[in-house]
């Protein structure tokens, strides 16, 4: 295995770690403000918030390692080249699209919702976010993996 | 230009085992991924006139030879 096919598979589980790290975090603090609301058990709430730290810290984790992956790419132009050849380009746009509807959906969702049962604002864009980001990070990361079926 | 196109066949594969090279080595040749020319080859992606050439002429031979429309 070369550099570059090296750093794709590096570049597909980092984002795979962020993505999953993220999911935790924002998912677990969603589920806490949630539980806030309904008023959950002190230790469910304990959990959910100890269970979020671990996803707060993959993600974290996940942003450190991409940090030294750019750095590597920024020393080396042909890398990076190689690295975002026109059909990262393509799956990358393709994923902003997917990322885009399901923004556009779970807004529309959150609105719906939010009028039959009231929840705060920041709940509202948190969700948004979340939807937003793992709908492009997970698209991307199917876009590319497909181009590994034969 | 994204999409599967059905018009567009391609004949990557047979020249690529003509040379005896994989698809990882072709790809270091053109200088993209080993996934992008997978998906060239399986017809997923249709390449830029730019990278066709490229391909091409790593494969000593001409873009209609690689790439035919299917009439």
């Amino acid at each position: 295995m070369n550099d570059v096919e090296r750093m794709d598979t590096n570049r597909d589980r980092l984002i795979f770690l962020s993505l999953a790290g993220f999911l935790v975090w924002q998912g677990s603090d969603v589920t806490r403000q949630v539980f806030d609301q309904l008023g959950a058990p002190r230790a469910l709430r304990v959990a959910v918030i100890l269970v979020g730290l671990l996803g707060a810290i993959a993600w974290a984790g996940s942003m450190v390692l991409m940090r030294r992956w750019m750095r590597r790419l920024r020393a080396n132009p042909s890398l990076a080249s190689a690295l975002n050849d026109e059909a990262v380009h393509d799956a990358r746009l393709r994923a902003c699209a997917v990322g885009f509807f399901a923004t556009i959906g779970a807004l529309a969702i959150v609105s719906v919702v939010g009028a039959l049962v009231p929840f705060s604002a920041r709940l509202a864009g948190q969700l948004s976010i979340l939807v937003a980001a793992s709908a492009f990070l997970g698209a991307f990361l199917h876009f590319r993996r497909r181009a590994e079926v034969d | 230009m994204t999409e599967t196109n059905p018009r567009l066949r391609n004949t990557l594969r047979e020249h690529r085992a003509r040379f005896g090279i994989t698809q990882e080595q072709l790809a270091a040749r053109v200088g993209v991924t080993r996934k992008t020319i997978n998906t060239v080859e399986t017809g997923r992606f249709v390449p830029s006139t730019v990278l066709a050439l490229k391909l091409a002429r790593a494969l000593e031979t001409s873009v209609e030879t690689l790439f035919q429309l299917e009439t």
